[in-house]
């Protein structure tokens, strides 16, 4: 079933090689030859038609998709150097290379085209040491002129090695090992070695040129009489050799170097798919990117053959100056977004809790009306406490000497009545006076004063009205209670108007 | 089961299709979901401001759970334990014990259930004789007795036939607080 994307990557793949330009997408290819003006470049028609097969290859392209071609190159200029970095985090690695490449090459990395690869998949150089970095480069005039050609059509160029592409092809089981990719004039020579970095040679010998110089040669059967091999093709090491190219001129390469093989015989054809302008180097990058399309580093274990190039260098310190960081930028919006989210979050993750937590405190308020009605009973209970003893003790200080009370009345609403008798009227005079002073009565009336028959004593009734709880609660009266008895007698204040130990205790 | 294949067209109106169909699920369950979260908040927000108020409540019974515990110990009493049953039996017999330990003569004692005022449960006259600081100390211990006890008349009057003997005619009332009504005002 054939999923519908909704913003899916179209990429293409390419091959720039001598003579000729290939491209595919999709089970679509086309190839044509290059035509170049007298300084070497590509003519405009030349340009033109590559734009016009590009487009037709991408096809109607809406504003949402993206398309991305991976273009394979020659390997003339490319320098492969094998960088043994410290532990480093991933996203520092650009930025360390940047400062390798500055002491590795002899141009500075902004006049190269470069890229690199986590890690080669040969051994390790040393036991701890981290595999080493696999650094590629060419001088960025190489790939301008191509570029700006391919610029026309996408934004995302990537160029790879061919050679490097074509080794994934090879079978992975074979190590080490060697491709030559064999051209008009000139060829190209990837060896591999395990424990050693790939090396890239470009060799003065192709298919063109041998003819050229030997016309016998023509035949696609070696001659008897070329015993030893052309001074180029001693370069190639007595290892498994693949060879790469058209099928016509494979077959021709590989009767050529037969003669010439003793230990691993004769190589092994390397030819280009039969599809319409798919090259081996292509089909090396289909592989890749069918095994791993996102990274291309996973899956086969070629797979991490591929050299991307990229047309700019890496740039991670500093910051292009007017343009915003991009992890700075996300990091303030997530935060403002958090910001925003919190009191949303903080309502869906606390107001359970919350709503728990009030109904207990809500059954345990309940408490709070058994507060309330019983401290408003006993507040009551404090404020009707009549000051009978107190009364008692203002009435005993203020009586003349020599007098008696006969009865005394005290009710709750304060109303105090005395009755007894004096020796004089004066006495009564006295009396009634100290009982106002006392300030503890508001008022003071003498009902009713009569002499006895024998006049020796007066008889007295005296009603009064002992003043407001609040009026009362400025008075310092002291009267003599057993708790300040006993207090005077140990010297010590009363810790408690407690009464005392016979008294029982209150209910429970 | 195999699909017809799409062309460059079908799959542009798919991808715009679904653009389209993508803005509107996301405006729908957007708003559904900000009004989802936008009640939830203010449901949030007004159990706090009740906990915020239902904190501000617990703070003002601090002082007077404070003062409540001051007068339970002037008191001697807690009035939710006290039974109303034998409440006025309990603070007969209180009174009588604490008159006679006290050194008085008890006299005649009338209790009467009160049945017009919510307020009291039942009052109590009692007699008794003795001497002056006997009598005082009397009085002074009615407050701790544990009993809600209000004296509503005294009268000492002389013992005719003990000269230096005074008599105390007290008339006590007896608070209900199982009837008691928070909301009454308070008195001096």
């Amino acid at each position: 079933m054939k999923t519908v994307s909704w913003r899916r990557q179209k990429w293409v793949v390419a091959e720039l090689r001598a003579n000729s330009f290939h491209a595919w997408a999709e089970g679509a290819g086309w190839e044509m030859p290059l035509t170049r003006g007298p300084d070497g470049r590509l003519n405009a028609d030349c340009t033109e038609a590559i734009v016009d097969g590009l487009r037709r290859l991408l096809g109607s392209s809406s504003w949402i998709s993206q398309s991305r071609i991976i273009c394979a190159i020659p390997a003339r200029g490319l320098i492969l150097r094998a960088v043994s970095l410290p532990p480093t985090p991933a996203a520092d690695i650009p930025r360390i290379l940047q400062l390798h490449l500055e002491a590795e090459f002899p141009l500075p990395p902004e006049s190269l085209t470069w890229g690199w690869l986590p890690s080669l998949t040969t051994q390790s150089m040393g036991v701890e040491e981290p595999p080493p970095i696999m650094v590629g480069a060419v001088r960025k005039d190489a790939t301008d002129e191509l570029a700006a050609v391919l610029s026309r059509v996408t934004s995302q160029i990537v160029f790879t090695p061919g050679l490097l592409a074509r080794a994934a092809l090879v079978p992975a089981d074979t190590m080490p090992f060697a491709v030559l990719d064999v051209g008009p004039t000139h060829s190209e020579l990837l060896c591999w070695h395990p424990a050693k970095p790939p090396s890239i040679r470009v060799l003065a010998w192709g298919e063109s040129s041998e003819n050229d110089n030997n016309p016998s040669l023509t035949s696609s059967r070696p001659s008897p009489q070329s015993t030893t091999a052309p001074a180029p093709l001693n370069q190639i090491p007595d290892i498994p050799l693949f060879i790469s190219g058209p099928a016509k001129t494979v077959h021709w390469a590989i009767n050529r170097l037969s003669p010439f093989r003793s230990t691993y015989g004769r190589p092994v054809p390397l030819t280009d798919p039969e599809e319409p302008g798919l090259t081996a180097a292509m089909e090396g990058i289909r592989r890749i990117q069918n095994s791993s399309p996102s990274s291309g580093t996973s899956g086969a274990e070629r797979s991490t053959l591929l050299l991307e190039m990229h047309r700019e260098p890496v740039r991670t310190v500093p910051v292009r100056s007017g343009r915003i960081p991009q992890r700075p930028a996300a990091m303030a919006a997530a935060l403002l977004l958090a910001v925003l989210l919190a009191p949303y979050l903080e309502a869906l993750l606390l107001q359970p809790a919350l709503a728990r937590r009030l109904t207990a405190l809500k059954s345990e308020s309940e408490q709070l009306a058994v507060i309330d009605r019983e401290l408003s009973f006993l507040q009551f209970l404090e404020q009707n406490q009549s000051p009978h003893v107190d009364a008692v003790y203002v009435v005993a200080n203020a009586i003349p000497q020599g007098s008696r009370i006969e009865t005394m009345n005290l009710s709750r609403q304060g109303e105090v009545s005395l009755t007894g008798w004096l020796r004089d009227p004066s006495q009564l005079g006295e009396f009634r006076l100290k009982l106002i002073n006392s300030g503890f009565f508001s008022t003071v009336v003498v009902e009713d004063q009569s002499p006895t028959p024998d006049r020796q004593r007066i008889n007295f009734r005296i009603t009064a009205r002992w003043k407001d709880a609040t009026e009362r609660a400025a008075l310092k009266l002291s009267p003599v209670t057993p708790d300040s008895v006993q207090a005077k007698s140990t010297n010590s204040p009363p810790l408690s108007p407690q009464p005392k130990a016979e008294v029982p205790p209150p209910p429970r | 089961m195999r699909f017809p294949q799409l062309t460059d067209r079908d799959r542009r109106t798919i991808r715009l299709a679904s653009i389209g169909l993508g803005l509107y699920l996301l405006a729908f369950f957007g708003f559904k979901i900000l009004l989802f979260l936008g009640e939830r908040r203010a449901t949030y927000t007004r159990l706090r401001q009740e906990a915020t108020a239902l904190r501000q409540r617990f703070d003002l019974y601090q002082s007077r759970a404070v003062r409540l515990e001051r007068l339970m110990v002037s008191f001697q009493m807690d009035p939710a334990r006290l039974n109303s049953t034998t409440l006025v039996a309990d603070a007969s017999a209180a009174l009588q014990q604490t008159a006679t330990q006290g050194g008085l003569q008890v006299g005649p004692v009338r209790e009467t259930l009160s049945r017009s005022s919510e307020r009291e449960m039942g009052t109590i006259q009692l007699e008794a004789s003795g001497q002056v600081p006997q009598l005082m100390t009397f009085l002074h211990q009615l407050r701790g007795l544990g009993y809600p006890l209000v004296i509503d008349s005294l009268q000492i009057s002389p013992e005719q036939r003990r000269p230096g003997f005074l008599k105390i005619n007290l008339g006590l009332i007896l608070l209900n607080y199982q009837r008691w009504n928070e909301k009454e005002e308070t008195r001096a």
